[in-house]
């Protein structure tokens, strides 16, 4: 059994970590400091990012960090909905296959209207991370990388390595937050990126790891993606825009729908549908429950800044939990007119869970999750 | 007190509350820059607080809380860095151990350790950060103790209730 000094001791030790690390500077520019909006795919790779040194924020982090539930306000209006073409739907299978690779562990993640993505690890070396990206005919603007980059050679095809690849608006105390990053052309038009989490390993080791992955990349190999979930009712008019999973450690996964309003924040589509993990104590207040699945769901307004005077509501979220798992229906602030509780309570109830959150294995294939 | 020399006097400290509490200077960097930036923004009435740097941090600990909740919905939770330390390796081992731990922990119970027993507020004090009732700061903090198999006879914390 543990003391309170071990206990102590873990504090004193992230108190060394924060004065290894420094304090950030803080400026008093009137504008708030920048935390750049960053694209999705850093969202998911935070995770891993946390046994690295990195940036912590992202596109979905900025939405997910500036967003607060509340429980003491009305379903608001929301803007009238400005109705465009229905978006043609994303097929939500894999179709690229990668590795394998010794001592490489590749955790496919999500299927996106421009991108797959895959997390992927090396064993050893402290631990190397990187996202592998393979793009859809054009969904790749390779100008960056061919203009920074050095021109290399993977297997038959031209790529670039630029070791100093950096997100706008990353930085830590200042300096771009580098994120090397090898593109490579797979095909017409078509490009496919691996870009690594900042890590001390030197850039020649990194390029070598990135080629030899990039090699064992195969576009056009069908295979499933699974959700924990299926879904036996939706408004009409909504078309997959996305999906993405943890496999594992703890399991989750989220699927997102688009319609023709355009969406807030098109990385989650105007309504989004996520299974995980139940964690504990994370209650907090409703604003309105309703009886879902055998349990009591809560609906909330999502805040930016909710402690702020003026906050705005930026979206609603019905929320219920089983023992096993916590499962949150979203719409963002364009489809609050678009979609009533009602619609929400009725999606809710609609859902058939797969047997195991914990078993990828037990999960539906996701082309067969939607009820149309 | 000018928002500057607020920052300029309290800047370290609130740092390394952030890391202790976030279990990652990356995380609990971005996390403090975004609440002193609000905190900027809306100084006259932040400044004007009876506890400017307990406002502050209540600010922190709702920013993470939030922040993990949504974080943990799409990311398993990871392994934080930690500081080498080549001397008295077993007892290092031993506290990185239970950083490890504490990174595992539901974003509640482990900010009701931190601000409980690494800030040494009251039951009372963390329930109104938290804005929960003392009772389920402690029913948070020993579930959370218990998780990391901490014996803290020493401490006042009640058992779980039922």
């Amino acid at each position: 059994m543990r003391t309170n000094q071990d206990l102590q001791g873990a504090f004193a030790l992230l108190e060394e970590q924060a004065d290894a690390y420094g304090a950030p500077e803080i400026t008093t520019h009137p504008a708030k400091p920048v935390r750049g909006r960053r694209e999705r795919g850093h969202l998911r790779r935070n995770v891993l990012a946390v046994a690295v040194t990195a940036a912590v924020v992202g596109g979905g982090i900025y939405a997910a960090t500036s967003m607060r539930s509340s429980g003491d306000e009305a379903r608001p209006a929301g803007p009238p909905p400005v109705l465009g073409p229905t978006p043609s739907p994303v097929t939500l299978q894999f179709t690229f296959a990668v590795g394998p690779v010794a001592g490489v562990t590749v955790d496919y993640h999500g299927v996106y209207r421009k991108e797959q993505s895959a997390d992927i690890m090396w064993d050893g070396d402290g631990g190397v991370y990187a996202g592998l990206d393979v793009y859809t005919p054009g969904g790749f603007d390779p100008k960056q990388a061919m203009t920074h980059g050095t021109k290399v050679t993977v297997g038959t095809h031209v790529g670039y390595w630029d070791p100093t690849h950096h997100n706008a608006g990353e930085t830590v105390d200042g300096k771009d937050l580098l994120r090397p990053t090898l593109a490579w052309q797979y095909g017409r038009n078509s490009w496919a990126t691996v870009q690594f989490q900042p890590t001390d390993v030197a850039p020649a080791d990194l390029l070598d790891k990135a080629i030899t992955l990039a090699k064992t990349v195969r576009t056009g190999v069908p295979s499933p993606l699974r959700l924990p979930f299926k879904i036996g009712y939706l408004p009409p008019n909504l078309v997959p825009e996305l999906a993405y999973v943890l496999q594992h450690d703890p399991g989750s996964g989220r699927i997102g729908l688009s319609d023709g309003v355009r969406p807030d924040d098109s990385t989650l589509g105007g309504l989004s549908i996520e299974a995980m993990e139940n964690i504990t104590g994370s209650e907090t207040t409703c604003s309105k429950r309703v009886s879902v699945q055998g349990t009591t769901a809560c609906f909330r307004n999502l805040h930016k800044y909710a402690d702020e005077p003026g906050s705005m509501v930026v979206g609603r979220e019905l929320s219920f939990k089983t023992p096993a798992r916590m499962v949150t229906i979203t719409i963002d602030r364009s489809h609050l007119a678009m979609y009533s509780d009602d619609d929400m309570v009725k999606v809710a109830r609609s859902l058939i869970f797969a047997p195991s959150l914990a078993d990828y294995s037990t999960w539906f294939d996701a082309r067969t999750v939607l009820p149309h | 007190m000018r928002f500057e020399t607020y920052v300029e006097q309290r800047r370290q400290s609130l740092f390394r509350f952030a890391v202790v509490l976030c279990g990652d200077p990356v995380l609990a960097e971005d996390v403090l820059t975004d609440v002193l930036g609000r905190a900027y923004e809306q100084w006259d009435r932040v400044g004007a607080a009876d506890n400017v740097h307990a406002y502050v941090r209540r600010m922190i600990v709702n920013e993470y809380i939030g922040w993990w909740r949504r974080l943990k919905r799409t990311t398993p939770v990871a392994e934080p860095e930690l500081a080498a330390a080549p001397d008295h390796a077993e007892h290092h081992a031993e506290r990185a151990a239970v950083v490890a731990e504490l990174a595992k922990l539901p974003r509640k119970q482990r900010a009701v350790l931190v601000l409980r027993f690494y800030e040494g507020m009251s039951d009372d004090e963390v329930a109104q950060v938290l804005g929960c009732r003392p009772s389920t700061v402690r029913s948070n903090a020993s579930r959370a103790l218990a998780n990391l198999r901490i014996g803290m006879t020493e401490m006042t914390t009640t058992p779980v209730e039922a």
